[in-house]
């Protein structure tokens, strides 16, 4: 204790007069000195401080002060180590107390206890209990200490207790508060029990295994346990758990701790299979219902273990049906589990006897899939049984299989779920999911109206998916129910679905046109040369040019109407195909192309698109057999051969573009999307000789939102890369590459953002970027297409206020030079305005948005006269654009301001005062 | 000759157009020089779009250009509408009458369309147009 000054501290202390301020000034020396570190903390005994600062008042003080500590933060948490979570005044308080605690009685530190920290706790109670070490307490002593701390036992008191000595009684005085249900103390306590000598231990077992508390009795089988393994009273044990085992009513934990098999066992375990381990699972969940629940809870851990619960090899349908048997298990139990786990059908099948089980079950399991048996399965096992598992199978909420059971015996029609959708709300996605589920799954009937149902169920998804817009959930399920309808309708996949759906569509219109005649009206629905949808209603010959009144509500009229509509959506969707086709390089058999002319509409358009290979180049004729090429030659095509959509790169490496354009234009042939006349983008000099990016379009201003969504409408992804900023970039699938940009992007912004358009470039899947010329011309072009198209709708350059620097020197240049022709000399430009010392006042006019300003800060609206008609004049004028011209005549008008008429400007440009002269 | 100045960044003002001339050191009026220039602006914008107005189609040319430029492209062969002739001097005329435009030949402003100006070897001449202003 060198570094603490008692004989100068102490008498501070023991004076009773000494101020508030003193007390404190020891305290710091006492509790912060050197001698302990930066903390008070690291003092390691509290035996440390000197036995005569230990008894003096000092104690007493600190403990007057402990109501009010919190009032004095910067004494008693003044010096804390920063590295050390501060503690709370009062635990600080507690603390000193506990180390200034000398030969008190306990019951003088007791009220402490909560409030210490655990290490001082440990220290004060390890020191006092050690009596074995270094005796001060007597027997008697040391039972009135512990009953002291009987109501304070925690984790950090227990594990000072464990390392005490106690015998059978001193145990007793804090039995009640160490036998508390808190399961992580009950190492501790054993051991506090197990080290007394083995006549104690003896009686405090049988007092234990016949106590009336649970807690008791558990603790003394857990006892008889430790006691086993350490080979101590074996007799005792083995003779009280033997008569434990009779009781009555044993609990689960209790069997496990007498070492009986019990499925407690099993929940501890990590692989729990084979038939008797089944039944002991199933005996373990008792009443309650298997659940597919992750909950911590006896039933969902019992029922996680039977789902993963597999027979062993060795495991016979007898062996099942004994057990089943012993166990008195329900019909109920055994459907439940059917439904639960599949790997004990065939046991369950063999207990039940249903004939028919196995193959509900299959169906149960994958009824869509295995609709085509449904009526068979359900004959072979009855209305009745087949209700019974239904029961079972409702108790599960998202069930799906009664409606599924009622749509396959035809009790539910396609109409009635589409009824039901439109009550649905947009939102409810788990509802809907199911309704278009049920949607996908109805049976198309046999026999003639097949077809027809096939057409009107398709469009109604079509339809459907149409106003679905943003809800991606419905999108989703609407597709995921045509590729179920597609599969009913036993096609191979959706693409040749849709083109077979297109075809009956226009079936009838293979000669081109369809007309109905009643009364003295002839309907006509014909396609014209560009593959569009045209109805007419003719009468004594001549087309009318509207429809009469009469006709307006004829049911064949409303469907041929219906039947435009239906046919336009169909070309567009042709076109987008084609375009798409020609783009990803697609590559089509004479064989498709034939069927493909099935579809007129399809034909008309196929007619008019330039196909090539290797061989050949020109327009498909006779129904995709033959290429009409540029020589005017009719080619067959070979068997085998294949083609592709010609995109005009193909036309220009061949050098024969021009005469393609020139053939398109000679015959006014109309393509379905432009392909001839195509923009193509080729990689220049300069792009060549950059560092594998273009930089064609760089730094051009575009607004952020707009650009985020023109990219999506042409197929790229625009992907949050940190919080809300985002780049673009598309995956060519057919060749394996990644167009990308590093134009910054915003996503979720409300207002609209202005960014520049940066870089673009192609990496492979390793992230390599290719140099721009090894890209193949069709990608390069249109990726190229792509990024124009976007920048030049974004672009926001033109209107901008903040025009750029060169536009405003171009203007201040022009203003200069037409005031010093008409010699004004009121006019100066600086700074991007144009400055006007007028008659009536002083301007100023901005450069780039052309506002003009009166001195000081007025605004004055002065604009292009909305009646006079702008006409073109063709003469070479000095302006670069209109803009020029108005922000010249604003600043031509202001320099000669005594000379304006107009009162709409006069009356903003004089002040009020003025108006009266 | 007769060039229309322009103003630009760097001071060199370099003619934008250029009208040459068969007879130099002759006088014309005003009126009769407005319709010399729209005849000439005229006849240049349509042969610009002379047999492609109606054909949208490049030439094996015209698309070796574009080629290089990085970009071939159909665009711009539609813009400008045919062309009345008179039509077009009758605007300008009207237009100068209407005070929207000043005339500067050789730095001097011209004010009447009966004005006669005498030209030079080469003329500088500057056009500079107004847009009827009003309070808005």
């Amino acid at each position: 204790m060198a570094n603490i000054d008692i004989d100068k501290i102490l008498p501070v202390i023991q004076n009773e007069n000494s101020s508030q301020e003193e007390l404190f000034d020891c305290c710091k020396e006492i509790f912060y000195s050197h001698h302990y570190g930066k903390s008070y903390k690291n003092v390691y005994k509290y035996e440390d401080l000197p036995e005569v600062l230990q008894n003096s008042i000092l104690f007493d003080r600190l403990e007057a002060l402990y109501p009010i500590a919190d009032d004095y933060p910067d004494v008693f948490m003044g010096k804390e180590n920063p590295d050390e979570p501060m503690d709370a005044c009062k635990t600080v308080v507690a603390n000193w107390l506990s180390m200034l605690h000398g030969s008190r009685s306990f019951e003088r530190i007791t009220p402490y206890l909560p409030e210490m920290s655990h290490k001082f706790k440990y220290w004060l109670v390890s020191d006092k209990l050690l009596y074995n070490h270094k005796p001060r307490y007597s027997k008697a002593e040391t039972q009135s200490l512990l009953s002291c701390i009987s109501s304070h036992i925690d984790y950090s008191l227990l594990d000072s207790l464990t390392r005490c000595k106690f015998k059978e009684k001193d145990i007793l005085v804090i039995e009640d508060n160490l036998l508390v249900d808190k399961k992580h103390q009950d190492s501790f306590v054993l051991n506090i029990y197990l080290q007394l000598n083995d006549d104690e231990l003896a009686n405090v077992l049988r007092r234990f295994v016949n106590a009336k508390t649970r807690k008791k009795r558990l603790t003394a089988l857990d006892l008889m346990q430790k006691c086993k393994q350490k080979k101590r009273l074996t007799d005792l044990c083995d003779e009280l758990q033997t008569q434990y085992k009779k009781r009555t009513n044993l609990l689960d934990i209790e069997k496990h701790l007498l070492g009986i098999e019990s499925p407690m066992v099993l929940l501890g375990q990590n692989k729990v299979n084979g038939v008797e381990n089944l039944f002991l699972l199933l005996a373990g969940l008792g009443k309650h219902k298997l659940v597919n629940s992750s909950a911590d809870n006896f039933p969902a851990r019992y029922s996680e273990k039977i789902f993963y619960c597999k027979p062993f090899k060795s495991d016979t349908k007898e062996v099942f049906q004994k057990h089943a048997l012993e166990l008195q298990l329900s019909e109920e139990r055994f459907l439940e589990l059917g439904f639960f786990a599949e790997q004990w059908w065939k046991y369950i099948d063999y207990v039940l006897g249903w004939k028919g089980y196995l193959n509900a079950m299959q169906w149960f399991d994958s009824p869509f899939e295995m609709r085509n048996q449904f009526n068979e399965i359900y004959q072979e096992l009855g209305e009745e049984r087949w209700q019974k598992m239904l029961k079972i199978d409702s108790q599960d909420p998202e069930s799906q299989l009664s409606v599924l059971t009622d749509i396959f015996l035809g009790n539910l029609s396609f109409d009635t779920f589409l009824e039901r959708l439109k009550e649905i709300s947009p939102i409810d996605y788990t509802t809907r999911r199911k309704i278009f589920y049920y949607l996908g799954t109805i049976p198309l009937p046999k026999g003639n109206n097949r077809q027809a149902e096939l057409l009107y169920r398709y469009q109604c998804f079509q339809d459907i998916f149409r106003v679905a817009g943003n809800n991606e959930n419905d999108k989703n399920c609407i597709q995921e129910a045509i590729l179920m309808l597609v599969d009913e309708a036993g096609f191979f996949d959706l693409e040749a679905f849709q083109f077979f759906m297109e075809k009956e569509i226009v079936k009838d219109l293979k000669d081109r046109v369809v007309e109905v005649a009643f009364d003295e009206y002839k309907l006509r629905l014909s396609l014209n040369p560009i593959g569009e949808p045209v109805f007419e209603v003719i009468k004594n010959g001549a087309v009318k040019r509207s429809l009469p009144k009469a006709l307006k509500d004829h049911p064949q009229v409303k469907h041929f109407k219906e039947r435009v509509k239906q046919i336009k959506k169909m070309t567009t969707r042709l076109r987008r195909f084609l375009e798409t086709a020609m783009c990803s390089e697609r590559t089509f058999s004479p064989q498709i192309l034939n069927s493909f002319c099935e579809n007129p509409v399809l034909k008309i358009l196929l007619e008019q698109v330039v196909f090539h290979n290797s061989r050949l180049m020109g327009y498909p004729i006779n129904n995709g057999k033959a290429l009409f090429t540029l020589d005017g030659e009719e080619v067959a095509l070979r068997e085998g051969e294949v083609l592709q959509i010609t995109h005009p790169c193909e036309m220009l490496k061949r050098g024969d573009w021009f005469r393609w354009q020139a053939e398109c234009f000679a015959h006014e042939r109309v393509q379905p999307f432009k392909q001839i006349f195509r923009e193509v983008y080729t990689v220049t000099e300069a792009e060549i000789n950059e560092e594998a990016e273009s930089l064609r379009f760089y730094n051009l201003p575009i607004e952020a939102g707009n650009a985020v969504g023109l990219f999506r409408a042409r197929g790229w992804n625009v992907d949050a890369d940190s919080d809300q900023i985002a780049f673009a970039s598309k995956y060519i699938n057919h060749y394996s590459l990644y167009a990308k940009s590093d134009t910054v992007l915003y996503l979720y912004l409300a207002t609209s953002v202005e960014t520049t358009f940066e870089n673009i470039y192609f990496v492979d899947f390793k992230s390599n970027r290719i140099p721009l010329q090894d890209i193949p011309p069709l990608i390069f072009s249109e990726t190229m297409r792509d990024i124009d198209l976007v920048v030049s709708k974004a672009y926001v350059g033109e209107t901008s206020w903040e025009q750029s620097t060169t536009t405003k020197e171009s203007r201040a240049l022009l203003i200069n030079e037409t005031c010093r022709l008409l010699d004004i000399k009121n006019v100066k430009t600086d700074d991007g305005f144009a400055w006007i010392s007028g008659k009536l006042g002083s301007y100023k006019v901005h450069l780039g948005s052309g506002s003009v300003h009166q001195q000081p800060g007025n605004y004055l609206c002065i604009i292009p006269d909305p009646k006079v008609k702008n006409t073109n004049i063709y003469l070479p004028f000095v302006d670069k654009d209109m803009v020029s011209a108005i922000i010249l005549s604003k600043v031509l008008l202001l320099a000669n301001d005594e000379t304006i008429t107009d009162p709409v400007i006069l009356s903003q440009l004089r002040p009020p005062d003025l108006m009266i002269f | 000759m007769i060039e229309a100045q322009t103003v630009g960044k760097n001071k060199k003002q370099s003619p934008i157009w250029v009208l040459n001339l068969n007879t130099i050191s002759q006088t014309y009026t005003l009126q009769e020089m407005i319709k010399m220039i729209v005849h000439e602006e005229v006849t240049h914008l349509q042969s610009q779009q002379s047999q492609n107005h109606l054909s949208p189609v490049r030439t094996s040319a015209e698309i070796e250009v574009m080629h290089k430029t990085g970009m071939v492209h159909f665009d711009d062969k539609t813009k400008n509408p045919i062309l009345d002739l008179d039509d077009a001097v009758a605007k300008a005329i009207q237009a100068f009458e209407n005070s929207m435009f000043y005339v500067f030949v050789n730095e001097r402003q011209i004010h009447a369309l009966s004005e006669e100006i005498k030209l030079i070897d080469k003329n500088k001449i500057v056009f500079i147009r107004f847009v009827p202003l009003v309070g808005g």
